[in-house]
């Protein structure tokens, strides 16, 4: 499903500045599989997801998503590799204040050819699932540290996405909200969605059904 | 196109919609300002030129001193033999100060050169000519403004002339120019020739001027000429001597108010500036969340061309159309008393309504490209670059 191969990430490459984001990762997540990805702050894990996302490019080495590198791909193609397959759930959410929860989650499909009933009927699953019906017209400025972190859940699962990629989705939460996400997150994966999360919350390393542990420390994996 | 990114462009105007509305305002100012000096100078030129085209290519006065004076009305007989001269006429004519209102008329001598202003007899005055017949005492008609002023004096269907003489003159108001030749007639009285003479103490022999005819162009220069080695006390002028001072007055206030109009451009340069120089943080952050949740490139730039078209284009078509309002249905208050203040009485007619594509392309093309061009470049510069910030 997901495939790194002697990855480097250089950041500023031959300049003053230069930074090692990641060096020769070598790795390989399978579908469906729950990969906990631990480490500091700094350690790299923003920069693997970057990677899967095709937010940026590989210094060298390859990376490979169902089969296909996206190494090299223009960023258009890249773009849509992300509308079509992958969620992100972003640390501080990067919701847009001023749209109603509708329009922050239906963000990737404004530019997709998804008829606007499709759009709805799919919406209206997930805000049910999320128990996010009754906030559909209200301002994201509006809702709760935890109403917007599910508003965040259901903009990543709009595109019914193969990989959901989660980046330290729990930092900014009280711990019965942590309980909540945990509880989403554990669905999600009964649905067969891959997901990586990426967190250096102690609270994951204890679930039982989190498939696999990834530990990352200055850009090299452990 | 994709309807979707349509309504979500459109819809998300109303966001930062100070902001957005700010811009609207202005730009339709500067179009309004634009559009409006434009059109004022355009219709009064047009207006300007209908009337010009009726002026004979000659006018011959007498000078004295310095001074326009009175001449021997038999020169006309004189210039009318010159090869080339279809017609020559004197005039009579002069001003009547009107000191309870401060403002002067212009008094003609109705003759048969009515042809000068282009107009048939009939067409002239709004009474019908047969009532003259019934009237007793002299007669006078008069423009439009001179009714107004005269009525505010209690003058109603007569007025007192005072003439050169200390005499008082009464005559019988018979009718009103018609509204269309009101830009020419607006300060106008028309009176019997002999009235004239009377009021302004001009002998049976003289004239104010002599109006000349020449109908071939080329033969105008010569005959100017020939008037002016026969008749050396005299001054000439000529039509097109006329036409090109109206030009440069109209030249001249219309620099004036384009000069004014360089505040207007210099605030919205500034936006264009601030907008081109680029975007606020939140706009980047927004354009790096689309980016990270699968927009294009293009997507991102259809959008702010969706935004920043329907901006300019709605600023665009608000000026314009407060303009034409302003303009023809208004009838520019103060813009237009400042570009036709020569005049004693200032005409109160109708600009005539003109939509000229000059006009408008040139508006156009000040406004809107450059404020899309200022809002999709910075977009794109933002865009290109790795969205990968989002993610930390």
């Amino acid at each position: 499903m997901i495939r790194f191969d002697a990855v480097d990430l250089i950041f500023n490459l031959g300049q003053v500045n230069e930074v090692t984001a990641l060096k020769q990762i070598n790795l390989s997540i399978q579908k469906n599989e729950f990969t906990l990805l631990r480490g500091a702050s700094g350690s790299g894990k923003s920069s693997i997801f970057s990677l899967i996302a095709g937010l940026v490019k590989p210094t060298s080495g390859d990376v490979v998503i169902d089969g296909k590198s996206i190494a090299k791909i223009p960023d258009n193609h890249a773009a849509m590799m992300r509308r079509d397959k992958i969620g992100v759930i972003f640390q501080k959410f990067n919701l847009i204040h001023d749209l109603s929860v509708f329009d922050n989650m239906t963000l990737p499909l404004v530019p997709s050819e998804m008829s606007i009933r499709d759009i709805r009927s799919r919406t209206e699953g997930i805000l049910n699932d999320l128990s996010l019906m009754d906030k559909l017209d209200t301002s994201v400025r509006y809702l709760s540290g935890g109403e917007q972190q599910r508003v965040a859940i259901a903009r990543a699962l709009i595109n019914n996405p193969k990989i959901i990629l989660a980046d330290e989705p729990t930092a900014n939460l009280d711990q019965a909200l942590v309980e909540s996400f945990l509880q989403i997150m554990h669905r999600l994966k009964g649905k067969g969605i891959t997901i990586l999360l990426a967190s250096h919350d102690p609270i994951f390393s204890d679930l039982e059904w989190v498939d696999r542990t990834i530990d990352i420390s200055h850009g090299e994996l452990l | 196109m994709n309807l979707k990114l349509l309504d979500y462009g459109l819809r998300s105007l109303w966001r930062r919609f100070w902001k957005r509305f700010t811009v609207i305002i202005i730009f339709s100012l500067l179009v309004f300002l634009l559009v409006s000096v434009f059109s004022i100078t355009t219709s009064l030129q047009k207006e300007l030129g209908i009337t010009l085209e009726a002026l004979p290519e000659l006018i011959v006065q007498k000078m004295s001193g310095g001074r326009q004076t009175i001449i021997p009305a038999d020169r006309a007989y004189e210039i009318a033999t010159i090869p080339g001269v279809s017609t020559a006429i004197p005039r009579v004519w002069g001003y009547y100060y009107f000191a309870s209102a401060n403002v002067n008329f212009t008094v003609v001598g109705q003759d048969p050169d009515l042809e000068s202003y282009k107009l048939k007899y009939s067409e002239l005055f709004d009474l019908n000519a047969s009532l003259l017949d019934t009237l007793s005492e002299p007669y006078f008609f008069a423009g439009r403004g001179v009714v107004d002023i005269i009525n505010k004096y209690y003058f109603k269907d007569e007025f007192f002339f005072i003439t050169s003489n200390g005499q008082v003159l009464t005559l019988a108001l018979a009718g009103t120019f018609t509204d269309e030749s009101v830009l020419e007639t607006n300060d106008v009285i028309l009176m019997p020739e002999d009235v004239v003479r009377e009021l302004f103490d001009i002998y049976e022999d003289d004239a104010t001027d002599i109006v000349v005819r020449v109908p071939n162009p080329y033969e105008i220069e010569v005959v100017k000429q020939k008037i002016q080695f026969l008749y050396p006390d005299c001054r000439i002028v000529s039509k097109s001597q006329i036409e090109s001072s109206y030009q440069n007055v109209f030249d001249y206030k219309s620099g004036l108010f384009l000069a004014l109009l360089i505040p207007a451009f210099m605030a919205f340069f500034t936006m264009v500036y601030d907008k081109s120089s680029g975007l606020s943080l939140e706009e980047k952050r927004e354009i790096g969340i689309m980016k990270a949740v699968g927009w294009r490139v293009e997507d991102i730039l259809i959008l702010k061309l969706i935004e920043s078209g329907f901006i300019s284009l709605f600023s665009f078509f608000s000026g314009v159309a407060l303009s034409f309002f302003f303009v023809y249905t208004l009838d520019a208050p103060i813009l237009k008393n400042l570009f036709i203040g020569a005049g004693n009485l200032k005409p109160s007619f109708q600009l005539i309504p003109m939509i000229d594509i000059h006009i408008l392309s040139l508006s156009f093309m000040a406004i809107v490209p450059i404020y899309i061009l200022a809002t999709i470049i910075p977009a794109w510069k933002t865009a290109i670059i790795d969205a990968d910030e989002v993610m930390r």
